[in-house]
């Protein structure tokens, strides 16, 4: 058993985590203004308070498909980076636990095969609950992904 | 000297935007079940130019809204998917440097207005130099 706190959510139809550490705050969207001519994964813009304008993605956007330009209720995972908070939309928030199973290397090379080529380099690893198998969401990988 | 600028509201397809009041020549038509501009584009004289297509998006059905601006080679007429009415609102809060715009420029920035709907308010300089680019 592996101990940390972790976020457990759904993005882009994938059950992943992330280190809470690794997470700034939650938000849940209200209103959201598409970009013209940013990057296909960019839900829009939303106000985060003191943040102001914050960009939030969507993973599904990595896959091709068009992220929807409102989920008015959807939680948003805020991720500090060096050039500002950045959004992540989350399909479910899952909760957190603060234990799970690591995946054998096999095992998780195995899961993260069937995730999508455009997503698979923003997971890192894999683990197991009770619940079942997720896997790792790196931010800084997902930010490298959208060119950031 | 004021703080606030007014400002157009009008949707573009998937887009709530604000455009300077000042820079929009005339409005021509506010669209919708209020329209009194002809169907027929050719009636015009000259054809709208759809801002939701210019923004690469599809506009929505119905009768659109008519703008005219002063282009920078002559006038242009865009047509919008809907006005929404004219407000006064403190300038924008700039897009982060984390939201990339494959026309550096095109916005300004976001407001929260009126009554709070958020919309993003675009250079009208830089929309005619689209303009002209898609022309």
């Amino acid at each position: 058993m592996s101990q940390g706190k972790v976020l457990l959510f759904s993005a882009g139809g994938l059950r992943l985590g992330v280190f809470l550490a690794e997470v700034g705050r939650l938000l849940v969207e209200d209103q959201m203004a598409p970009v013209p001519f940013s990057h296909p994964a960019l839900a829009g813009v939303m106000l985060a308070g003191e943040d102001g304008p914050v960009p939030v993605f969507d993973m599904r956007g990595l896959f091709g498909a068009a992220p929807a330009p409102h989920a008015p209720g959807a939680t948003v995972a805020l991720f500090p980076t060096a050039k500002g908070p950045v959004g992540l939309r989350l399909d479910t928030l899952l909760g957190t636990i603060s234990a799970y199973e690591p995946l054998s290397e096999s095992a998780a090379e195995a899961l993260l095969d069937q995730a999508p080529d455009a997503v698979r380099g923003t997971l890192t690893n894999a683990a197991r609950t009770a619940e079942g198998v997720f896997s790792f969401f790196s931010p800084d990988a997902f930010l490298a992904r959208v060119g950031l | 000297m004021s703080d606030t600028e007014r400002y157009l509201g009008v949707s573009a397809g998937p887009f709530s935007l604000a455009l300077p009041l000042l820079t929009v020549r005339q409005i021509l038509d506010v669209g919708g079940a209020s329209s009194m501009a002809p169907s027929d584009p050719r009636a015009l004289g000259v054809e709208p130019i759809s801002l939701a297509r210019l923004l690469d998006k599809p506009a929505q059905p119905g009768r659109p809204g008519l703008l005219l601006f002063d282009g920078h080679i002559g006038p242009v007429l865009l047509s919008v998917c809907a006005l929404s009415g004219v407000f006064d609102a403190p300038a924008p809060q700039p897009l982060p440097r984390t939201v990339a715009c494959r026309w550096p420029g095109l916005v300004r920035g976001v407001l929260s207005h009126p009554e709070g709907k958020l919309r993003l308010v675009l250079d009208p300089r830089v929309l005619m130099g689209l303009v002209e680019a898609g022309a």
